[in-house]
């Protein structure tokens, strides 16, 4: 090794460990790029699956599913879970321009949720007020834990599928500073639910 | 004034002052709230809850653990969730008792994110002065061990080419 390369050599080397001296230092004012940012929305069944959703209800009865929302969006976030309940023939979100949908909330679930957060809770669900009258039926309230909420929806008897189907659907918000108000996250779960006449 | 009649008046203060207290909670158990006040109270409490949530991100962000505060925002938003249930069937009196305990649970929030806030600042001030005192030294360490290392290393490379010797070629 020559005179010069020697010194290249240690030149680079006392570098090398000056930087990796200096470096926890740098990273404390240095800010990396995060992953991508986004928010889960689910649905589970009874047994924390995606199975058991209740499905064939009546009035009078209770029927159980998991709601859960999780936050990989860097920070702390306000997020607003709208419940929603609809016939066959209402609009859902529109998933190809990200618009919620315009039926009116009947519930809603305020969460606070740190950045890897996950909120998940059971929720109690059961109908009162269900009539049937020929080809349709009227279903007057939704008791959601407990809260009795008025929705006076009527589904018609759907001869495709043999039932009357109603859809409950959530759908996910999140406060925006920007815009200082809730903005739809693009973001919604439900299940179909049939009611059907009481034994 | 006679002992008696001081105590007839002092009988009658005390007889007035029972009668518009149990007035008063009569005319509270029996008031109904109306939309408009039910909503001013909601909308107070939203207030609440944004100014409270701003306190807490602010906090999170400085790298505070917030998770006791979370929780208490979580509380405070399901109240007036409960709230905004109520209002939309026409329930104003329990629209308006939720929003009011919603504003309620968040007595103290603000303060307490503010607290720490401050603490996670303060520790992350402490922390850095740590790094860049140990960056510091370090780099100044480096400097000086580095100057004597390549003195040495340069005399080492000398001494070694100096007690090299010629070698002859074989056959020459």
């Amino acid at each position: 090794m020559g005179f010069s390369d020697l010194k290249l050599v240690y030149v680079v080397s006392c570098v090398v460990l000056g930087l990796i001296i200096v470096a926890p230092t740098v990273a404390e004012f240095v800010v990396l790029p995060g992953g991508e940012r986004f928010s889960e929305l689910w649905l589970l069944g009874q047994g924390r699956m995606a199975e058991d959703y209740p499905f064939n209800v009546r009035a009078g009865e209770s029927y159980g599913f998991y709601l859960g929302l999780g936050n990989h969006m860097g920070g702390l976030e306000d997020y607003l879970v709208f419940v929603k309940f609809r016939n066959q023939s209402e609009s859902l979100p529109d998933s190809v321009n990200g618009t919620a949908s315009v039926l009116e909330p009947v519930f809603e679930y305020r969460v606070f949720l740190g950045d890897g957060g996950v909120w998940e809770r059971e929720v109690r669900l059961g109908f009162e007020g269900v009539v049937f009258d020929g080809n349709v039926c009227r279903v007057s309230r939704v008791v959601l834990d407990g809260v009795v909420l008025s929705v006076d929806k009527v589904a018609v008897w759907d001869s495709v599928n043999k039932g009357f189907y109603c859809q409950l659907f959530f759908e996910l918000w999140f406060y925006n500073s920007t815009l200082s108000g809730f903005q739809y996250h693009d973001r919604f779960v439900g299940m179909w639910l049939n009611m059907t006449v009481p034994s | 004034m006679s002992l008696s009649s001081k105590k007839l008046v002092k009988l009658v203060f005390v007889a007035l002052a029972v009668f518009l207290f149990v007035a008063s909670v009569v005319r509270c158990s029996v008031y109904a709230y109306t939309g408009d006040e039910a909503y001013a109270r909601m909308a107070e409490a939203d207030g609440s809850l944004r100014q409270a949530f701003g306190a807490v991100a602010d906090a999170a962000g400085a790298g505070a653990n917030v998770s006791g505060l979370t929780f208490e925002l979580d509380a405070a938003g399901g109240l007036l969730a409960q709230a905004n249930a109520s209002y939309r069937v026409g329930d104003f009196g329990n629209a308006t008792l939720f929003a009011e305990q919603s504003i309620g649970s968040l007595v103290g929030v603000v303060q307490e994110a503010g607290n720490l806030k401050a603490a996670a600042d303060s520790d992350r001030l402490s922390q850095l002065g740590w790094t860049a005192s140990f960056s510091s030294v370090g780099l100044s360490l480096l400097f000086v061990l580095g100057l004597f290392g390549w003195r040495f290393l340069r005399n080492r490379y000398f001494e070694g080419v100096l007690e090299m010797r010629p070698e002859e070629a074989a056959g020459s």
